[in-house]
């Protein structure tokens, strides 16, 4: 599903030059639920980018279901991240001015061949999954963290992406809506075959995870190979 | 269709921000109205002054002459300058036998010098048939009345001349004058009107009109003789087309450039709509300085929307949102924004000019010299469809560099700074 080869990323800060990933190595098989660890500024969030195809490696390859990524086009990019990937982020990041509906629905207006009765039932049967169907008209501001980040679940999964990433899924949580959270994202991993990804440091999070990757100054310690 | 919740919503929650956007926009919108309708008012009140008063729509004339001997007191009116009764009538034939429709009087364009009880002056005077009343059009009377066609030995005069001479209606005046052939003449003329070119006043133009009969006996001009033969069409966007055709209609009669000159009214009116189109520049250019204040506004605007918005644009990049995906949802923002303040704005603007063109806006000095003393706005419905186009097309350009710009950041960049 995803296969990682020799994949380096350097970044300039100013006049600093930062070797961010250092030659990963990475395969992820289908339907796997894997956390990547490691303390902050070990290389998590740029290699989640970098499979996320959010971001181009500086060298090395990334296959994400048969297709390398290296010398694709910003329109073939984001076709990707519509069709194959689904983000959750630390900070939720959903549309502050859009309700709980239309924010699991966003993907699904530019998605081709969806329609009008597809993507309802689609969000709704989504909504559901995450267990606010009750919320549907509320906007973000109206709800807890632990709401916001099932929305933000609910929208990852709208598209039935074959990957989802998430980048600290559970940090901005407290700890028990953390494990709920990621508990969520589990049973979703083995309802509908999709390959999760997400990084954490924190260590009862990890416990749920099928492999744990330890990631350190931009190298993999180890869980590199399945 | 759905997308575009979110710039809708985005305009709605931001209100404060669409208001100050709007109110602009708004001011402009109405602004560009009242002033197109009054431009186009003043130039077409101004034209209809000078074709009503002087030019026709299109002005026939001995070759010799110049278009500013139109508006000239000392025009030295020689034999070169006279069409004899034979070009006249050939002209009259010819224009006839074009159209029907089209309305041709000879004239007789003169100096003399003219003497009261009280007073003596020099000015120039046109002599024309009294049937033709298009000279009342912008020939206002203050007192008496106009030309009656019976009546030869008239003369209506203008407020200057009249205050120059010191008479009233019914004083009698002394016109003295060397004919053409170098004879002196003089006749004795019934002052019958004095009145003033409503817009033309300001342009140091001023004129008597007599009866075409005493004009020829005071030039000098035999029977059928005349200075120039004037037309009024009816349809005056076919103006330089019908001008076209009679002069190649008068070629074949040869009567070509050599012998007569042909001019439109926006030949012989120039000096006068230069004027004109000095004052619509300066209109303009407070439009246009008005409308860059509006561009700075709306790109300032979207920057800021965009710096505020950065984490918005990453998730939305993140999701698979293309970049002028993107730029679309920005500029719907700013257009829909646009659009409704703008429709306020022409519909106010619409509203005010309409009002106006049914109840005049009495004019004092120095107004008066370019909208005379009653103003009634010409409405046009089209100037509300032409400002909503100017606005949007406006907008549209003000906004979409900033949006592109906004949009096109790279997503890792925007996600990174939460």
């Amino acid at each position: 599903m995803i296969h990682i080869h020799q994949v380096k990323k350097d970044y300039c800060i100013g006049k600093a030059f930062v070797h961010a990933l250092r030659g990963i190595n990475l395969d992820i098989g289908k339907g796997e639920f894997l956390t990547i660890a490691g303390p902050s500024g070990s290389g998590k969030s740029t290699l989640l980018n970098l499979i996320g195809c959010l971001d181009y490696p500086s060298s090395g390859e990334i296959v994400i279901n048969d297709v390398s990524i290296g010398g694709l086009r910003d329109r073939e990019m984001n076709n990707i991240r519509l069709n194959t990937i689904g983000f959750i982020f630390q900070s939720f990041n959903l549309i502050p001015v859009l309700n709980v509906f239309e924010n699991v629905e966003l993907p699904l207006l530019i998605m081709k061949g969806v329609s009008a009765g597809e993507r309802k039932k689609r969000v709704d049967y989504f909504i559901e999954a995450v267990g606010l169907s009750k919320q549907v008209k509320q906007k973000p501001s109206e709800l807890s963290g632990g709401q916001r980040q099932r929305v933000a679940v609910a929208r990852a999964l709208a598209t039935k992406p074959k990957i989802v990433l998430a980048d600290e899924p559970t940090a901005n949580l407290d700890s028990k809506t953390g494990i709920e959270i990621i508990e969520l994202m589990h049973e979703i991993s083995r309802r509908e075959s999709t390959t999760f990804v997400f990084s954490t440091h924190d260590p009862k999070v990890m416990q749920r995870a099928d492999r744990v990757v330890r990631i350190e100054d931009g190298l993999i310690k180890n869980g590199g190979e399945i | 269709m759905r997308l575009f919740l979110l710039p809708l919503k985005n305009a709605y929650i931001g209100w404060r921000r669409s208001l100050t956007l709007g109110t602009f926009i708004f001011i402009v919108s109405i602004l560009l109205v009242i002033f197109n309708m009054f431009i186009m008012t003043v130039k077409s009140n101004m034209q209809n002054a000078i074709i009503n008063s002087l030019t026709g729509d299109i002005q026939l004339r001995s070759a010799g002459t110049e278009e500013k001997d139109m508006f000239s007191t000392s025009g030295n009116w020689g034999k070169a300058s006279i069409l004899d009764n034979e070009q006249v009538n050939t002209i009259k034939n010819t224009v006839n036998r074009f159209d029907k429709r089209i309305v041709i009087y000879d004239r007789i364009r003169y100096n003399a010098f003219f003497e009261s009880d009280k007073a003596k002056d020099a000015f120039m005077f046109i002599g024309m048939d009294p049937k033709n009343d298009q000279y009342k059009k912008a020939f206002k009377l203050e007192e008496g009345r106009y030309l009656e066609p019976g009546n030869l030995n008239e003369i209506v005069l203008s407020k200057t001349q009249a205050k120059s001479l010191d008479v009233k209606p019914g004083d009698n005046i002394k016109a003295y004058s060397k004919t053409i052939n170098g004879d002196m003449v003089s006749k004795t003329l019934k002052v019958v009107g004095i009145g003033d070119f409503e817009l033309l006043s300001s342009f140091s133009f001023s004129v008597a009109y007599v009866h075409v009969e005493s004009a020829r006996e005071l030039a000098g001009l035999r029977s059928g003789e005349a200075t120039d033969v004037i037309t009024y069409i009816p349809d005056k966007g076919k103006t330089d087309e019908i001008a076209g055709e009679i002069a190649s209609s008068l070629d074949k009669v040869k009567l070509d450039k050599s012998k007569v000159k042909l001019t439109t009214w926006k030949d012989m009116g120039g000096f006068v709509m230069g004027l004109i189109t000095l004052i619509t520049m300066m209109f303009y250019c407070f439009i246009i300085i008005l409308m860059i204040i509006v561009a700075i506004l709306i790109i300032n605007l979207i920057f800021m929307i965009g710096m505020e918005r950065r984490q918005e644009m990453g998730t939305l990049r993140a999701i698979g949102f293309g970049v002028f995906r993107i730029v679309t949802i920005f500029m719907s923002e700013i257009i829909f924004i646009a659009l409704s303040f703008s429709i306020l704005g022409v519909l106010a603007g619409a509203g005010i000019t309409l009002y106006f063109s049914q109840n005049p806006i009495l004019a004092s000095p120095p107004w008066d010299f370019a909208m005379g003393k009653r103003f009634f706005f010409n409405f046009d419905y089209w100037q509300i469809i032409y400002v909503l186009g100017i606005v949007m097309v406006f907008t549209f350009i003000a906004s979409y560099y900033p949006s592109y710009k906004a949009a096109s950041l790279k997503p890792v960049d925007t996600l990174k700074e939460e």
